[in-house]
């Protein structure tokens, strides 16, 4: 009966997006049949919805007739991990793809295209109906979750046990999807821009919140994975270059950049068509993603299983790129602006820059992603690219990031003005002599990470330079709006990427044997083991080593067997600090009754900052989000001017 | 006209990743090679489920298969009958193959458990940290490797052996090896 | 603060400030590595072979924790360095665990489209500057720039793959995964192995190879029994009888010397039952090896050589 209720509702949001789509195409003439996109958006956002409650239905009530709940769905799973089984696995992610999607497109047709220009707002209506409608034929065929599975099931395993450890499962997946699809929106009104020729701002600024948003989501899934990795999978790090990591980066990649060169764009007219590459780019981006981790391909520690899947999206990732890329051919001559950018040392010279980085960040990301796939086809031989790769190249363009974040809030708009910029970057210059004499003062060393630091606390006497001028102008509400919103995001990826440099440097790491009730130390901190503990349900077998550090309260490394699967995971301890980390694993084979145990050590310092440095990110979105003070009607807006007052008044106040 | 030419090389690139993407396909098992074939095979020193010593170099003289295997695993259960059949005729040979299953990741008791139910008296060999995978270089289970009597390794099956396979293969190397 | 920027001692101080620190920071090196951060450093070259991506640092599949136990083990041994053991691990894995492209060949392009692709955007971001700045001027006699133009693309392009290659050769996977390094064992082993596929062939060569083990490891069990068992077959038929007695004694010393280093290795016993009945006739003492031959399980080799030969010393036992 739930098989039989989704797959009908799945198939009632294939029709209401294919109506709306057409609705959409057909009301960019007839503004009375633009009326209907929303009421289509909203029965598929309803169909959507309506598959996605028999879904959870099914998992909650343990329906093993569906072949889905039989793979993931079991009795002996608790509530909550067994309600975020629905998404542990391929067919439910596609459906939750499927309910993220529909509800953008509900909003977006609701709300935000009777506001634009009509023509305009039909096509992006129209748009996301068509990638609301692939996706629904995806989930209703191919990837159906409501496949009715062999009789006579009773139990299942239950999801990856890697899957049953940590709350965190519950919304990471939901955050991420809600960036990634969110990347949609800014697409439909890229394509409805080229196929309209309405080239100018309107679309840039309908979208400017979506993107902020999408790419808000977007960050904080990332960041939650990597402490989903840290906390769960035990080799005491938060990135490892995995496929699906990568699959997730990616799009990040380029919509960061895209929301910085949208600024060119708003002020001056210019980039445009980076912008809209740019926006493609990240669209295709997820869908070659999606690609690269479901279809089999390659595999990792997310990749579930594989399906028929592949060619759906590889065809679609087909279709997005040769008509976008072919609109863009084709309005190319409207595009282009006899404008020019005076020099390198101003503001859009930096943002320039700036895409040239996060553009070539992105191509190493893809290449070394792929390059195993490639080496397969032409040379037939197996090889694989990793972590090593990945840093090696990653490293110098990061710290490139960060030196364009040290001087770009810096650099005036359409002039250079070099005495203006000495004067504001001496200050966040000193600041980077006191960063590095903190970092020297703290026994850092190496090349790379004390580049780091310096850059970075260059960047951050930037940052709150920009913060300071904008307070001192406006008061508390210089912190929020755009550019203040922008600096504190700044100094959220500062932080980030500080942490990140010693973290993955300065990390020590050691295997002691310990004695019951005998002190081990290493890296100045103790180490003693006080017992052991075991816990048996029917899920599974858990023995924990209760070792106290430092004299202080018992940390808990445990090692579990989960008896139905036959899988054996082991969880760490984390001992969290301002200043480092003290991660433990229990390393087997674990025998209680010699009163020993084997524990792995890794001191890992500024762990703690990542996530501050996520808090501020996720905080400096936030603030971005919030209007400009005087809010003008998009529909008036003439983007040919270059300086529009109203929603630059702050920044032009505070920063140039 | 940069514009098109731009759209145009973007497009071509593109095309030429989804080329590569579609032909490309979901890593099988490899075809059974390994730097070790032609080459010495590696020392194995251990001991037995029933305690006794194991060492491959005292073996050689001897044609030898080790049989990488687990009790859970699936195609380790299919091949099972394809192994007795092997053993039994090698049995009946003067100069019969020595045919030993190397424990991979599993427990005494399931071994020979497992044994018990399907039968097989052929020496199983612990390998309890993995040493001797990792000495040949075996990912997964089911493997199997043949090394001849000078102690050499001469084949490596990846997966299930099939019915008649392996008796195949070893009268093949046999010959060549008298030749 | 204005007026401190415009001092151009201020900036002279804070330039010599960071470079200083950064000089104190980069050059001096982190203490030593404890044995665990050279197992992360090593596992993080390997990539996991049942995962394709994952390192084996990250992975925790069994085969990595293979994998990482033998890295421990090698490590705490101390006897290889971090490339030996990864040549150690890619020598029996194949070079698919390697997680670094290699430094030449097809894979080197993973180093070196970025570098292309970096070089040959700056030089387009470059060209877009000066086509800036030089807007008004551009109308002027495009068809002569032609050549300059193509000569400036081929110089970018030159530095481009210079730059890839470079970076390539630098940063790639050196190791080419495919030789056996070693210590003592793995070089006794393969001149056994070689020995041993020589015998028949070309007595000689195994003679001498032996040598070779024996002189490495005076106590090598095997290529004792076997040089003891070649001498034999060689000076069996020797007509000059002092010459035989004199080689057969040598035999007979190598192989109990083998039986009483390793009671346990069942061809030494063979072969002195053997050995001593054809030429010393002695039945009794023959019976005795040949029954502490076959209680060990001799491989079928020598077990071919044993089969016969008890029957005639049961016989002449009997008789």
């Amino acid at each position: 009966m739930n098989g039989a209720l989704g797959q009908a509702a799945l198939l009632v949001g294939v029709v209401a997006s294919a109506f709306g789509a057409a609705a959409g195409v057909a009301g960019a003439r007839d503004p009375r049949i633009a009326r209907l996109v929303p009421r289509f958006a909203g029965v598929a956002f309803a169909a959507a919805v309506a598959a996605f409650a028999v879904m959870e239905r099914a998992m909650i009530t343990r329906d093993f007739s569906l072949a889905y709940v039989q793979k993931v769905g079991s009795r002996a799973t608790p509530a909550l991990y067994n309600a975020a089984a629905v998404w542990s696995a391929l067919e439910g992610s596609i459906l939750l793809w499927v309910l993220v999607l529909a509800a953008y497109a509900f909003v977006v047709a609701w709300w935000v295209c009777p506001r634009l220009e009509p023509r305009l707002g039909a096509w992006a209506a129209a748009v996301m109906c068509i990638v609301s409608c692939f996706f629904f034929v995806l989930s209703w065929g191919p990837a159906t979750p409501f496949a009715a599975g062999p009789p006579g099931v009773v139990d299942g395993p239950g999801p990856n046990p890697l899957l049953q450890n940590h709350v965190l499962v519950m919304f990471h997946p939901p955050m991420l999807y809600l960036g990634y699809v969110g990347m949609t929106v800014p697409f439909a009104f890229a394509i409805a821009a080229l196929v309209t020729g309405s080239l100018d701002d309107g679309w840039l600024r309908a979208t400017r919140r979506w993107s902020l948003l999408s790419w808000g989501w977007l960050t904080f899934g990332i960041a939650l994975g990597g402490w989903w990795s840290y906390e769960v999978l035990g080799w005491s790090g938060v990135w490892a270059w995995d496929p699906v990591e990568n699959a997730s980066l990616l799009p990040w990649l380029t919509g960061t950049a895209y929301l910085h060169s949208a600024m060119v764009q708003e002020r001056r007219g210019m980039l445009r068509v980076w912008n809209l590459s740019l926006l493609v780019a990240t669209f295709s981006l997820t869908i070659l993603g999606t690609f690269l981790t479901r279809s089999g391909v390659l595999n990792s520690v997310h990749a579930f299983s594989e399906s028929d899947i592949g060619p759906w999206l590889l065809s679609a990732f087909a279709v997005i790129v040769v008509t976008s890329v072919g609109l863009i051919g084709w309005r190319g001559d409207a595009l282009r602006r006899s404008d020019a950018i005076a020099s390198p040392l101003t503001r859009e010279g930096a943002f320039l820059a700036n895409n040239l980085v996060f553009a070539l960040f992105a191509f190493v990301v893809l290449l070394g992603t792929v390059f195993p796939l490639v080496v397969e086809v032409v040379r037939d031989r197996q090889i694989v690219v990793g972590e090593p790769f990945f840093d090696r190249l990653g490293v110098p363009l990061g710290l490139a990031l960060l030196a364009l974040m040290a001087i770009a809030p810096a650099l005036p708009w359409r002039t250079t003005a070099p005495t203006t910029v000495r004067d504001r970057l001496f200050w966040p210059a000193w600041c980077a002599v006191a960063a590095l004499a903190l970092a020297v003062a703290l026994g850092a060393h190496g090349l790379a990470p004390m580049l780091a630091f310096g850059l970075g606390g260059m960047a951050a006497g930037s940052a709150v330079r920009q913060l300071a001028a904008s307070v001192r102008a406006r008061g508390p509400l210089g912190l929020v709006g755009r550019t203040s919103g922008g600096m504190i995001v700044h100094l959220g990826i500062i932080c980030i990427a500080v942490a990140l440099a010693a973290s993955n440097s300065f990390t020590r790491s050691q295997e002691l044997d310990l004695v019951e009730g005998r002190p081990a130390s290493f890296a100045g901190h103790t180490f003693t083991l006080r017992g052991f503990t075991t816990t048996t349900d029917d899920r599974a077998t858990s023995v924990r080593a209760l070792v106290s550090i430092d004299g202080g309260r018992a940390y808990a490394p445990a090692i579990t067997k989960y008896t139905r699967v036959g899988m054996t995971v082991g969880t760490p301890s984390v001992r969290t600090g301002l200043a480092r980390d003290v991660y433990l694993t229990l390393e087997p084979p674990v025998r209680q009754d010699s009163g020993r145990a084997r524990i792995k050590v890794f001191v890992k310092p500024m762990i703690l900052w990542l996530w501050i440095g996520t808090g501020v990110t996720v905080l400096g979105s936030l603030a971005a989000l919030v209007p400009a003070r005087r809010r003008h009607p998009v529909r008036d807006a003439d983007a040919s001017t270059p300086r529009d007052a109203a929603a630059t008044a702050p920044s032009s106040v505070a920063g140039s | 006209m940069r514009i098109r030419a731009l759209a145009a090389t973007t497009a071509l690139v593109v095309v030429g990743l989804l080329v590569v993407l579609a032909l490309v396909e979901p890593p099988g098992d490899a075809t059974g090679e390994s730097p070790l074939l032609g080459a010495p095979a590696p020392a194995v020193e251990s001991t037995t489920i029933d305690d006794a010593d194991f060492s491959l170099e005292r073996r050689k003289g001897s044609w030898v298969v080790l049989n990488f295997f687990n009790s859970t695993c699936v195609p380790c259960i299919a091949e099972h009958p394809a192994l007795m059949a092997f053993a039994a005729r090698e049995a009946s040979r003067t100069d019969g193959a020595e045919l030993y299953t190397i424990v991979n990741d599993d427990a005494d008791d399931a071994v020979r458990d497992f044994f018990v139910r399907r039968g097989g008296d052929w020496p199983k060999v612990r390998d309890d940290d993995g040493t001797i995978a990792v000495a040949f270089g075996v990912a997964r289970v089911p493997e199997t490797w043949v090394i001849d009597p000078a102690g050499f390794v001469r084949l490596r099956v990846l997966g299930e052996l099939g019915s008649g396979a392996l008796e195949e293969r070893l009268d093949e190397l046999r010959a060549a090896w008298s030749s | 603060m204005v007026v401190l920027s415009r001092r151009p001692a201020a900036w002279v101080a804070v330039v010599l400030a960071a470079a200083a620190l950064l000089a104190v920071g980069s050059l001096r090196d982190g203490g030593p590595r404890t044995q665990q951060d050279r197992i992360e450093a090593i596992t993080g070259r390997l990539a996991c072979p049942t995962c394709a991506g994952e390192s084996v640092r990250v992975s925790r599949a069994a085969a990595a924790e293979s994998i990482r136990a033998e890295v421990a083990r090698q490590v705490a041994a101390g006897t290889r360095s971090d490339d030996e053991i990864v040549g150690f691990v890619a020598a029996r894995f194949g070079a698919r665990v390697l997680l670094l492209p290699q430094s030449s060949g097809f894979d080197a392009l993973a180093w070196v489209l970025p570098v292309v692709v970096a070089v040959l955007a700056v030089a387009g971001v470059v060209a877009a500057f000066v086509r800036w700045r030089t807007a008004p001027v551009a109308a002027v006699a495009t068809r002569s720039r032609t050549p300059r133009r193509l000569a400036t693309a081929a110089a970018v392009v030159l530095v481009a793959s210079g730059t890839g290659l470079l970076v390539a050769r630098q940063s790639g996977e050196r190791l080419a995964g495919q030789s056996l390094t070693g210590g003592i064992e793995d070089s006794t082993a393969s001149l056994l192995a070689q020995a041993r596929a020589s015998t028949f062939a070309d007595p000689a060569a195994a003679l001498a190879l032996y040598a070779e083990v024996l002189a490495l490891d005076p106590d090598q069990v095997e290529a004792l029994t076997y040089r003891g068992w070649l001498v034999w077959l060689v000076a069996r038929d020797a007509e000059d009888a002092s010459l035989r007695d004199r080689a057969v004694a040598g035999v007979l010393a190598d192989l109990e010397r083998a039986t009483v280093l390793d009671p346990a290795y069942p061809d030494a016993h063979c072969f002195l039952g053997i050995v001593r009945f054809r030429h010393a006739a002695d039945a009794a003492g023959a019976k005795v090896a040949l029954d502490d031959c076959a209680t060990r399980n001799p491989p079928s080799e020598v077990r071919s050589f044993v089969d016969a030969i008890r029957i005639e010393v049961d016989a002449a036992l009997d008789g």
